[in-house]
């Protein structure tokens, strides 16, 4: 029953009229109030009384307090070369226990070198000493140090003198230094986050181009 | 010999986990974020982290607790039951684990029933 519009149709003219009769005096002035009245359908909603929905409570850090708290942002000179050196012989324990490096043959013989390169791109780089030796930017060549943080497009390594440096991986080719062996890695395969590359299929070639 | 399924990722994350726990009183960024891989890098090859790793990893900021450097531990009494309170330095979050005498505690993984097989 639409509110605002004159009641003027046949039958709901015979209605109220009969209402008139029969209702009490007392409730005659309200006959027309009560006609107008909307009556809640199920499936209409009011609108005023949308109910807000309580934001749970997130239990995670969200960006914002990431941020306040600094995680995004490691200063050039926040981290020093003697904290991060254990991390260099944990690395070299692990990697070493990865790649099996006792069994391993002089290079290139080796009947699983494919399973051996495979290994390389899966494992993990953090707290690795590494090199630069070819970049297309010329100044990062020679950079030497730990690496820190591998994240999909670079490395942050620290060198010896206390200094964090990031280097783009796409451009530049590395070298890893495992106790006396030399491991040569083109950081244009690398560019995968470190949490999805041991997941991710490698390819076993890619054109170099440098 | 046996291979162990994700075995390359299990060393991996043990591996972060060591270095977590070595920044966790030096340098909390790095930890949170070797303690966030740890949780990606299982989260990506659907591997279960082992519940003592677990518990040690702060729930909010995933930097690694120890007790005085990166966190606080303390005995609590609550209704009767006892239960150790661990409080992150870093993001001031609280959690509890219940450690009542007597009561075994432990979850069916670490449980000395639960090991099926070792293989090396």
């Amino acid at each position: 029953m639409s509110g605002l519009e004159k009641i003027t149709d046949n039958a709901s003219v015979s209605v109220i009229k009969f209402l008139q009769a029969n209702v009490p005096k007392s409730d005659l002035v309200n006959i027309e109030k009560e006609l107008k009245k909307d009556f809640l359908l199920a499936k209409k909603k009011s609108k005023g009384q949308k109910v807000k929905k309580k934001r749970k409570k997130s239990r995670i850090l969200t960006r914002k307090e990431k941020k306040a708290l600094g995680f995004y942002a490691i200063p050039r000179d926040s981290v020093k070369y003697s904290e991060v050196v254990p991390l260099n012989q944990i690395w070299s324990d692990y990697i070493s226990q990865m790649l099996e490096l006792e069994k391993l043959g002089p290079v290139g013989t080796n009947k699983n070198w494919e399973q051996f390169t495979q290994t390389i791109y899966k494992a993990d780089f953090h707290g690795s000493m590494m090199q630069v030796v070819r970049s297309k930017c010329p100044s990062y060549v020679g950079k030497k140090g730990i690496c820190i943080m591998d994240t999909k497009n670079t490395f942050k390594i620290v060198s010896i003198d206390n200094l964090v440096t990031t280097i783009p991986k796409k451009d530049s080719v590395f070298e890893l230094y495992v106790k006396d062996i030399k491991i040569c890695v083109f950081g244009k395969h690398l560019c995968v986050r470190p949490a999805e590359r041991s997941t991710k299929k490698v390819k076993s070639y890619l054109h170099p181009d440098l | 010999m046996k291979k162990v399924q994700g075995n390359d990722s299990f060393q991996r994350i043990n591996y972060l986990y060591q270095i977590s726990k070595h920044m966790a009183g030096i340098n909390p960024v790095l930890s949170a974020y070797y303690g966030n891989l740890i949780v990606n890098v299982a989260k990506k090859n659907v591997l279960k982290i082992h519940p003592d790793i677990k518990r040690q990893i702060c729930k909010k900021c995933r930097t690694m607790l120890v007790d005085k450097t990166s966190g606080k531990m303390k005995m609590r009494n609550r209704n009767k039951s006892k239960h150790i309170e661990w409080t992150c330095n870093t993001c001031g979050v609280k959690r509890n684990f219940p450690a009542n005498k007597g009561k075994d505690h432990r979850v069916w993984l670490e449980r000395p029933e639960a090991v099926e097989e070792v293989i090396n």
